[in-house]
């Protein structure tokens, strides 16, 4: 009888207690309503502008060479003698008055602030940077952000951090990694001499455009006397565009897309797997892979005058001589190809 | 013969519970530990489409101003947008107010309706006749959409296989009582986790007829909603699917909610839910089945779906047998071994399998401590099995008598845009 009063209350207890508890829990604390900010707007350059505003706001420094932004931060002005003779700067640096060049490579603890052009030597290492024209020589590591409301140029073997953006024109040279670049118009692992830029081209009015369902490789049969295909591709499968063809829709594919030599897509490419452009192909619209992306010599995204997208779940890589106009995001990183072996 | 019966109704009741508790396990174990697929809000690109936003309201004077203030502050290009309000037979200040809007935005063109079926599908139907975008948004008049809610969700049709694209909602009054709190457990779980994993799976996430949006030609070209299915949209997301469509979930699109306050309220809804969603049962269960554009996952995972508002009917209907069976000294049917499979349903029944799910996105969500409230939630499960056997029943009848059915709105709590801030 008693091993039965012993169970039952065992049971009572097993069963109430975390009720009570709850209850209790219910009455004397109150839940956290999940935060929605309300007022968010995308913007690719986010960091830069952000920085510039508080930085312009809280201008000028005090007597002390203290500058109020989140916190109280000591500055350093380039122009004062001798501000630049440690090779490590701790400071928040204000370039207010002329162009930032300082002549030996520094490490910069804190971000750089420049009113007008800065330019950094090969070697230099910095945490963030933004200014009107920026010009980063070969080597420069940047741990956050560089931004440049004209344009940014940076050299071979540069590790560019979380962002990279430019108001203008982003050009960067080989063997750099990324996170995520910015710009209308951003030019990666070019030579010198360059390509020429592509001329833009009149996209047709998509809506109901007809669908070719589960093809894995798309070809003459399927195409216009001059290689069109007038339709958007869905799959399942990898698919192949062949060498130039052109598809005036979009195309989604489950698995990998393989955008073969010189074909060009008027519309987005999205895929379930990898996404391939090869020499010379070209996408107008966005490129986003769950996988990651791969731009052969030459290829392209998006046109002059227009701002679309690659983006990549794993990460991209940019073989040389390509460019993109508008945005590119690797949440695994992305690299520029080395001239040697693009071919 | 009727001892052998009630058995194997336990059989397959066993076999059931353990098959979705298997479910919940996976969904919360992918979440947590598998790979998460990307959402399109991250592109950026000048070519947005064309969209009309399509707000139902009946009575809804007391909110309506919330919803489109918000949808002023939006940041899509307002050359490629309109909203359109459906005033579906007010007899409230509703379309006065709605006027008022319109004599100040040329973009907002309220449609009234005073005549013909009333209804969120009817309603939808005809303000999709004279929408001139090309996707259709779709809120309820008591939602507050963030600034770039909508470019998130438009974005989604970049991709031409999909055919809608769900967001997340979040109660804002969560903390007005007990039931608001475990409504927000729910609501956590079933974005955070279930329809994250599903979508991450490319299984069959939900399209839930409000904070989302979908292609308005197809749906057109395929005669509108069905006006007396009242979940339309599960029915479109198994018109999609079923015909070679994709739906995609998109965690980061938030939206505030009002959740029901009182129990009456959230019983009736649950109700018209089950009902809705069991009439799609009915006319979805064969097509699923033999579609030849789903994969053998999206099969799966959408006949489990197809059930969820059945189970709980069949769950009751097995307490009852197993009652039964007690009473007449019958429920020794199993032995050996086979009572870990007792074990198992015991234990889906203590965890109500779904808490594995609302419990992992507390931690996600980042409020780890609102799981103390997780035993709360068997008032919830028994609440909700009574409430959902009704709609099952309702729909049985719906399709044996082929009635009309009435669409019966939630009704709204006098709140304030201050009081939501």
């Amino acid at each position: 009888m008693n091993e039965m009063k012993g169970t039952l209350l065992l049971f009572a207890l097993m069963f109430g207690l975390p009720l009570l508890l709850a209850a209790a829990y219910c009455r004397l604390r109150k839940s956290k309503v999940l935060h929605i900010r309300q007022d968010y707007v995308r913007d690719p350059r986010y960091f830069g502008n952000s920085f510039r505003r508080m930085v312009q706001e809280a201008l000028p420094a005090d007597a002390e060479g203290m500058l109020h932004l989140s916190r109280p931060e000591q500055c350093v002005f380039p122009e004062d003698a001798g501000a630049l003779a440690e090779p490590a700067v701790d400071g928040l640096v204000l370039a207010l008055k002329g162009e930032f060049r300082p002549e030996k490579p520094h490490v910069y603890h804190k971000e750089i602030y420049c009113a007008q052009d800065a330019s950094l030597p090969a070697g230099s290492r910095f945490r963030a940077l933004c200014g009107h024209r920026i010009a980063l020589a070969r080597d420069c590591q940047c741990l956050r952000w560089v931004d440049g409301s004209g344009a940014v140029t940076v050299g071979e073997d540069c590790d560019l951090g979380l962002s990279a953006s430019s108001g203008k024109l982003l050009t960067l040279g080989c063997r750099t990694g990324f996170q995520r670049l910015y710009a209308p118009e951003i030019r990666l692992a070019m030579a010198p001499e360059g390509l020429p830029p592509h001329s833009p081209v009149p996209v047709p009015e998509k809506r109901n455009m007809p669908v070719l369902y589960d093809l894995r490789n798309l070809s003459e049969r399927q195409s216009d006397s001059r290689g069109h295909v007038s339709a958007s591709l869905i799959t399942r499968w990898n698919l192949r565009i062949l060498e130039g063809m052109t598809v005036e829709g979009d195309i989604s594919g489950d698995r990998g897309v393989r955008v073969m030599k010189n074909a060009l897509v008027y519309g987005n490419v999205f895929a379930g797997g990898d996404v391939l452009l090869e020499e010379g192909a070209r996408v107008l619209g966005n490129v986003f892979s769950q996988g990651s992306v791969r731009l052969g010599p030459g290829a392209s995204v998006g046109q002059p005058g227009e701002i679309h997208s690659v983006i990549a779940r794993r990460k991209i890589y940019f073989a040389g001589d390509n460019r993109v106009y508008g945005f590119v995001s690797a949440l695994r990183g992305g690299t520029t190809g080395d001239r040697g072996d693009r071919r | 013969m009727v001892i052998k019966l009630l058995k194997g109704y336990m059989f397959f009741i066993i076999g059931l519970m353990l098959l979705y508790t298997l479910r919940h396990f996976y969904f919360t174990v992918q979440r947590l530990l598998g790979r998460q697929k990307l959402y399109y809000g991250d592109i950026i690109t000048s070519r947005m489409k064309t969209i009309s936003v399509l707000i139902p309201m009946h009575n809804e004077e007391l909110v309506l101003r919330n919803a489109l203030d918000a949808l002023l502050e939006c940041d899509y290009d307002r050359a490629l947008m309109e909203i359109i309000p459906i005033n579906d037979h007010s007899t409230d200040r509703t379309g006065e107010m709605l006027e008022e809007y319109h004599s100040k935005y040329d973009f907002i063109r309220p449609l009234h309706r005073h005549t013909g079926r009333r209804g969120k599908p009817s309603g939808l139907n005809d303000a999709m006749k004279i929408a001139k975008g090309e996707i259709i948004v779709v809120f309820d008049a008591d939602y507050r959409p963030a600034r770039n809610l909508l470019k998130q969700i438009s974005l989604g049709f970049e991709d031409p296989h999909v055919g809608a694209v769900m967001g997340r909602v979040i109660p804002y009054n969560a903390n007005k009582n007990m039931l608001t709190r475990l409504i927000s457990l729910e609501r956590s779980g079933g974005y955070q986790v279930d329809q994250q994993a599903r979508y991450n799976l490319g299984a069959v996430p939900q399209y839930g007829g409000t904070v989302g949006g979908f292609r308005k030609d197809y749906l057109l070209e395929t005669g509108g909603f069905r006006e007396n299915i009242l979940a339309e949209d599960t029915e479109l997301t198994y018109r999609l699917f079923t015909n070679g469509w994709k739906v995609l979930y998109a965690n980061s699109a938030e939206c505030y909610e009002e959740s029901p306050e009182t129990w009456n309220i959230r019983g009736r809804q649950i109700r018209r839910w089950s009902r809705g969603h069991n009439q799609v049962l009915f006319h979805y269960f064969f097509p699923t089945l033999f579609s030849p554009y789903m994969t053998l996952i999206q099969k799966l995972d959408g006949i489990f779906l197809l059930f969820v508002y059945a189970v709980p009917m069949f769950t009751m209907v097995g307490w009852l047998v197993s009652m039964a069976l007690f009473f007449l000294g019958e429920m020794n049917i199993m032995s050996g071994w086979w009572v870990i499979l007792f074990l198992g349903v015991y234990d889906s029944f203590g965890n109500f399998a779904p808490f594995f799910e609302v419990g992992t996105s507390l931690v996600l969500d980042g409020t780890p401590k609102e799981a103390t409230l997780l035993p709360l939630l068997m008032f919830n499960f028994f609440f909700y099995m009574w409430h959902i056997s009704l709609g099952f029943f309702d729909a049985v009848a719906d399709v044996v008598t082929g009635r009309t059915t009435v669409w019966d709105k939630t009704a709204r709590a006098k709140r304030s845009k201050e009081a939501v801030k």
